[in-house]
Formats: structure tokens, C-alpha cells, sequence
């Protein structure tokens, strides 16, 4: 069931209002019943693979905490060991496997083995993430295992994050889900004006720009330098109001029923490097690598050679969790290699920019900005191109960069596409720069009011109301 | 209560400025639907508004006529648009314009039928093919800001332009530009890619296209319509396709049914004179292929 569907719309009241009217007993299998139902909505099937990971991370958490020496470790690696075999089968098998009959073809060899005909699970990346860090917190002593299996498997599926995060830690998520949620119409009110927000994400912006990348991205041979710039533009801001506008609405659903989800974005295109980037850029993930990964792998404390293979790794296990191509990889190691760069030059930096005035400043915040707007809209070619030639296709054709470019549907398309992108980043200007000018908070009720009904109806105006899948739901 | 008040005053104005056209798209959608009586009628994309003119179809024919194509449109809204108009008047001739990728994979042209929103209020008919866009479209319509959703741009454009717009001529808007040589030889370097590249692929065809086609052929075989179906010229030669003998194969099982492929028709193809951009005539180019068809209609 997608969020921008109505079918959802019937669910999400149906599912809020049952659970208040409900004893506070029961609202668990009701979450729980109404996760599954939200998830069988896509492949009904998958939901076995679901099953089988919450029962493995269920059992192998009460394991882990009674566990005492090394039988611990040896539990959590079988636990990550299935958790991991899942993806690895349904995600990475068959790229694994032409990656095999590539080398095979090379040494005038046959790979024998046979391809899997299967549909990757929705959100698995997501849930199996989720899922393993129980079992890493409950392993660090930083959470009891949970002995109830209903809340348990709800914290694997709690519908508003099920299928594209936020990846959620345990120590977060389960107490709250133990507590007693009276209902609040701060809560509600507060729910609701962030899902109406998600809504503009996705459905005015990038559901719009989507229209224009989709007529460019797979016909790369057909498109000029121009049209490649707008279109990588267009695709930066799709993506980034595709994800956070899921992310807005996931959370501000889960607000209504009185649950705290953690942010997952926070304006990341305001973003001054690259690091500055990825605080701001799916928080979930990148924390959770930060977590479970970097800092394991020696964090900052090891020499400087030392953190920038660390920080290497990491991209290029971020973009392989993305997806199982070439094109994730070499987006991962791009990133990688800007964080390098960015380790490198930020002393120098920092020296400079003690020499400027605050008119310097504020010319080089913009420049700094730029740039890594620049470097990151660079990346996404290589994660939005249907293939690794087409990526190179549409790079090498900026080499026509002057030419006028496709304004796609006509004028009106495009018009619509400038007005979207004009009005997130106005409103995303004042929630940077003056976060106390909120106007959907506003203590004047009319002020208040007026705002939110404005923005429902540039929704119900300017939103494209037939748009696909979200984006990550892939992943 | 405010929100519903709020959508009824929305709704009202954007339905007076939609409404309130009286050139560009909008106006030609409103004029087809509730005045177009012509005997000779045209449907099919912006390609037939733009290769079929209506001055030397109806002069040389003696019929009136009336072009009812629009930009982007596909099968499901030419059927939609025939219910509407047949309701009013019967022609004696109809053209219609295909091309070469309507009976492939494409849920736009589904979408695309949105266009028809402003008018299920008056023509409840259309309901049928407004439930194509989405389960709950007909529920949406309860909104009456909806109906109006991404025409707001468009239609303040056109008011403010009005005096600007190409006018059309009974439904028909010229294309007055020329293909250069230069982008003559762009479009044969890329169709080529492109291709090469549809070759490799497995098209599979849109069944439910394919019932809007039949639904469109009944129809007019059921009141007797001479009907001409038309693939109309390409600047390049297109090569034969599963769906264009698809389409080939239905029109002639239709007895009142004439096809006509211009694809690989040397007197238009490489003539990139006739051509104002990769898919469209220009108005020179409309009006040889126009007289063409005069002489096809006489024969």
C-alpha cells in the first residue's frame, strides 16, 4: 500500500481511530494486524520472509541476553549470519552470479549456475537493518531482549517505517511501544501538519520532477548537456522530497498515535560539505553505519590513512546496500572519495574562513554549498542511470552543455516543475535560517489555520496524484 | 467545514477561469465536447492536430470538419472524446490519427485522461474513463477544486495571452518552424540508437489499448461511419513493429474501416522541409498530407 494512495488514506483513519477506541491491551495486535495487512498490500508472500527474520532476531535476543562468554558472539553472528543470507539471497544472488558468469565468460569457462526468478521484498534493506540492530544492542547490554513477541514483531513492522525507515534503534522504538499513548491533539496536530508536508514532498515535487527525469534518464542518447544538468538537478531534488516526504508522513503517523520516530532529514541540500551532507541525509542509515560499522572498524581514533579506508568501506557498503549493481557501488565510492577530500581540506579551510567578514562568509557559505550540491547531483547520475553506460552516456553528453534544453511535456510541465522547486526551498529557506518564523505553529490561530489550508490546497492543486512507488521502497 | 468551503470557492474560480478560455488547449477541449457538429471529425494526438487542415479538408471535400486532436493524448481519450461528441451529432467521416506506439506499454496514456476531469461534471459518461485513472477518481470528483488539479498554470497563462496564442482553425494549429538539416541528421543518429536498442526489447502489448481500439471501430462500424485510419507521416522510415501490425490487423477486419500507413511513404520521409520537429509536419507538410487524404476520402 503506497502512502500516496487513497486506499491508504482509508487505512491510516481507520487504523487511528480503532486505535484509540481501543483498550490500550489490544493496540498492539491491532498496529500488528494492520502491519501485516500494509505490507501483504505489495506481495502477500514476503510476508514469510518478514516472519522468518523477526522469529530468528526474536529468539536469538532472549538467546543472546541469557548467554554468557563467547556463546554470545557466536549467537549474534548466527543471528546476523541469517539476517544477512537473507538479503544476501534475495538482494546480491544473481548479481553475485553475473559477476561469476562475467569471469567465467573471460576464462572461456561456463557458469553453471542457475539464476533466481525472484521479486526483491519491499524495504528489505530496511527491515533486516532494523531487525539487526536488536541483536547488536541486546549483544552490547544496551537493551533487554524483548520477551513479547507481538511488540517485538511490531517494532520489525510498525507500519508507518515498514517499508523505507526511518531505521529505527530498540532502546527508541519499544519502549514506546510498551507505554500507554493517551490521545493528544498535540500529537494529532502535529502528526497531521507533517504528513500534509510529506504530502507536498512527494506529491507536488517530486512526483512532478519525476515526470521530467523519467522522459530524459532512459534515452541518455537522446538528451544534450543541458537537458542532463536539469534533469540531475531534477533528480537531486525527486529524490531528496521522495525519501524525506515518505519519512515526513511515516513520522508524522506515527505521531498521531503518540510515537516519537527519529528525524531522518534535515534539509540536506543547505548542507556546507560533504559531511555536513550526510548529517543531514537519511540520519537512520547513515548513524546506523556510523553505529555498526565505522566505529567498529576503529571510528576516528586510528590514524588518518587508516579513517579514510574506513570511510571508503562505509560508502561502498552504503552504496551496495542501496542496491546490488555497479551503479551503487561507484555512487558509494564517490561519496567516499568527497569525504576523503573533505577530511583532507577542511584544516586549510578552517584557517581561511577565519579571515573572512561576515559579506565573505556568507558568499563562501554559498560557494561551499554549491559545490557540494554540485558533486552530490554528480553522484546521483550513477544511482538514478538504468545501467553503467547509460550513466557514462549521459556524462559524456555534457560535453553539449549551451544547447537549449528539453523542456519535456511542454512549457506547462516545466512550469510546474520550477514552481515545485521554487516553493520547497522558500520554505525550506525559513525552517534553516529562521526557525522561529513557523507559520504552521503559528500562535495566531488564523495565521495558523490559514497556512495549513493553503498548503493542502497547493497540494490539491499542483500535486500529481497518479505518481508511482516511492524510490526507496526498492531498497 | 471551512476546508469544504474553501474547495467550493477554489473550485468556482478555477472552473470560471477554465471555463472562461477562449484560446489554447482548454478552449479547444471545452469547444469539442460541447459545440463541435461537424461531418467530418479527427481524433488522435497532437500529431493529428497538427498534419490535418481543415481549410482544404473542408474545401475540397465540402463538409465541415473539425479537429478534435490534442497533445499527448492516446486511445482511451479519443473514445472517451467520440462518446461525447457522437451524443450531440453523427459525421458522416472520421479520421483516426495513431501512431505508432498506441498499443504499446504505457500507463500515461491512462493517466493523460485527467484532462477530461472539468467535464464529468456535465458529461457523466466520461465517468467510465476517468475510473481509469485510479480506483477512487470518481470519489476524488466530491472535491470541485480536483477537477482543476495542474490546470491552474496553464489556464493563467493563456488568459494573459490570449491576444498571443496561435489560433487555431477549426480545431487545427499549424506548426509554421522547419527542420534543419543539422537536426534532420541528430534525429536519424539517435533513432538508430534508439533502435537498436528496441530491438533487444520485448514489447509487450497493452491489452486494454487494444479494447479501447475495437471499442472505437465498433462504434463507429455500429452507426456506419466511414472511418479512415491513419499512421501519418515520420520524417524518418519507422520500422515495422508488432503494434503497427496490430493496428493494421484490426482496422481491416472492419468493413467501413480504410488504413493507411505513411510511415515508410517516400514522398514525406527525409523530406525534413515538411517537418517542424522529430514528429510533427509543418504546415506545409499539413497541407500536402491533407490533400493526400482529400484524394484518399474521394477515391
Amino acid at each position: 500500500m503506497l502512502f500516496n494512495s487513497f486506499d491508504f488514506v482509508f487505512f491510516y483513519i481507520i487504523v487511528t481511530i480503532l486505535y484509540y477506541v481501543l483498550p490500550y491491551k489490544n493496540r498492539w495486535f491491532l498496529l500488528l494486524a494492520a502491519s501485516c495487512y500494509f505490507y501483504m498490500a505489495f506481495v502477500p508472500l514476503y510476508i514469510l520472509i518478514l516472519g522468518f527474520t523477526i522469529v530468528v532476531d526474536y529468539f536469538a535476543g532472549i538467546y543472546i541476553e541469557n548467554a554468557i562468554g563467547k556463546r554470545r558472539k557466536i549467537l549474534l553472528i548466527c543471528s546476523l549470519i541469517a539476517n544477512i543470507g537473507i538479503l544476501a539471497v534475495f538482494k546480491y544472488y544473481n548479481f553475485i552470479n553475473d559477476n561469476i558468469s562475467l569471469l567465467a565468460t573471460n576464462l572461456n569457462l561456463t557458469n553453471q549456475i542457475p539464476y533466481l526468478n525472484i521479486l526483491l521484498p519491499i524495504g528489505l534493506s530496511f527491515h533486516t537493518f532494523q531487525a539487526m540492530s536488536y541483536t547488536i544492542e541486546v549483544y552490547r547490554g544496551n537493551q533487554k531482549a524483548e520477551k513479547h513477541f507481538g511488540i517485538y514483531s511490531l517494532y520489525v513492522m510498525f507500519y508507518p517505517q515498514l517499508v523505507a525507515g526511518p531505521i529505527e534503534r530498540p532502546q527508541n522504538i519499544l519502549t514506546q511501544l510498551h507505554a500507554k499513548h493517551q490521545f493528544s491533539y498535540t500529537n494529532l496536530s502535529a502528526g497531521l501538519k507533517q504528513m500534509a508536508w510529506g504530502f507536498f514532498k512527494k506529491l507536488v515535487v517530486a512526483d512532478r520532477l519525476s515526470i521530467y527525469v523519467e522522459s530524459v534518464y532512459p534515452n541518455p542518447e537522446l538528451h544534450n548537456g543541458s537537458t542532463v544538468v536539469i534533469s540531475s538537478l531534477f533528480f537531486a531534488i525527486q529524490i531528496y522530497c521522495d525519501f524525506s516526504g515518505y519519512s515526513d508522513i511515516a513520522i508524522g503517523a506515527a505521531k498521531t498515535m503518540g510515537y516519537d520516530l527519529m528525524t531522518n532529514f534535515k534539509r540536506p541540500y543547505f548542507a556546507k560539505s560533504i559531511s555536513d551532507f550526510w548529517n543531514r541525509w537519511h540520519i537512520s542509515l547513515s548513524t546506523w553505519f556510523k553505529d555498526y560499522l565505522y566505529i567498529p572498524l576503529g571510528g576516528n581514533r586510528v590514524k588518518l590513512s587508516r579513517r579514510f579506508v574506513n570511510l571508503f568501506i562505509v560508502f561502498i557498503v552504503s552504496g551496495l546496500w542501496h542496491g546490488a549493481s555497479y551503479n551503487f557501488i561507484i555512487w558509494g565510492a564517490l561519496h567516499g572519495v568527497y569525504q576523503v577530500i573533505g577530511l583532507i581540506i577542511k584544516p586549510h579551510l578552517g584557517n581561511l574562513e577565519q579571515n573572512f567578514n561576515y559579506f565573505f562568509l556568507s558568499i563562501w557559505n554559498f560557494l561551499k554549498g554549491s559545490i557540494v550540491l554540485s558533486a552530490v547531483t554528480f553522484a546521483w547520475i550513477f544511482f538514478r542511470a538504468d545501467t553503467l553506460t547509460d550513466a557514462f552516456t549521459l556524462i559524456s553528453n555534457l560535453n553539449s552543455f549551451g544547447k537549449m534544453p528539453f523542456l519535456g511535456n511542454g512549457i506547462n510541465q516545466f512550469g510546474h516543475c520550477i514552481i515545485a522547486i521554487v516553493l520547497l526551498f522558500t520554505i525550506e529557506y525559513f525552517m534553516e535560517f529562521k526557525p522561529n518564523f513557523k507559520l504552521l505553529n503559528h500562535s495566531n490561530a488564523v495565521v495558523r489555520w490559514g497556512t495549513t489550508i493553503t498548503l493542502l490546497f497547493i497540494i490539491l492543486i499542483f500535486g500529481v496524484f497518479n505518481g508511482g512507488q516511492f524510490i526507496y521502497f526498492q531498497f | 467545514m471551512v476546508i469544504l468551503a474553501v474547495d467550493r470557492i477554489f473550485g468556482f474560480a478555477l472552473d470560471k477561469l477554465y471555463f472562461g478560455l477562449k484560446t489554447g488547449q482548454f478552449a479547444q477541449n471545452t469547444y469539442a465536447f460541447d459545440k463541435a457538429s461537424p461531418n467530418l471529425l479527427i481524433f488522435g494526438s497532437s500529431r493529428a492536430l497538427r498534419h490535418y487542415s481543415t481549410p482544404i479538408l473542408s474545401n475540397q471535400l465540402d463538409l465541415s470538419v473539425y479537429n478534435a486532436g490534442r497533445d499527448g493524448q492516446f486511445l482511451p481519450y479519443y473514445c472517451a472524446s467520440l462518446d461525447v461528441i457522437l451524443e450531440r451529432k453523427i459525421p458522416k467521416i472520421i479520421i483516426l490519427d495513431v501512431n505508432i506506439w498506441e498499443l504499446g506499454p504505457n500507463e500515461s496514456k491512462y493517466f493523460k485522461l485527467a484532462s477530461l476531469l472539468p467535464y464529468v461534471g456535465k458529461y457523466p459518461i466520461l465517468e467510465k474513463y476517468t475510473a481509469e485513472i485510479s480506483t477512487f477518481e470518481n470519489l476524488k470528483l466530491w472535491s470541485k477544486t480536483y477537477p482543476y488539479n495542474s490546470t491552474l498554470l496553464i489556464s493563467v497563462y493563456d488568459h494573459l495571452n490570449s491576444a498571443k496564442l496561435p489560433q487555431d482553425d477549426r480545431g487545427y494549429t499549424p506548426l509554421v518552424r522547419n527542420v534543419s538539416k543539422k537536426e534532420y541528421l541528430h534525429y536519424k543518429e539517435t533513432q538508430e540508437i534508439y533502435n537498436q536498442k528496441r530491438a533487444k526489447q520485448t514489447i509487450k502489448i497493452d491489452e486494454k489499448a487494444i479494447k479501447y481500439y475495437r471499442q472505437f471501430l465498433n462504434k463507429t462500424a455500429s452507426l456506419n461511419i466511414k472511418t479512415l485510419v491513419i499512421i501519418s507521416p515520420t520524417i524518418l522510415k519507422e520500422p515495422n513493429s508488432q503494434e503497427k501490425t496490430l493496428l493494421e490487423r484490426i482496422a481491416k477486419e472492419y468493413k467501413n474501416v480504410t488504413f493507411l500507413d505513411y510511415t515508410n511513404n517516400p514522398q514525406y520521409n527525409n523530406k525534413f522541409n515538411l517537418f517542424a520537429d522529430e514528429f510533427h509536419l509543418n504546415k506545409e507538410g499539413a497541407e500536402l498530407f491533407s490533400k493526400d487524404i482529400v484524394q484518399k476520402v474521394i477515391n
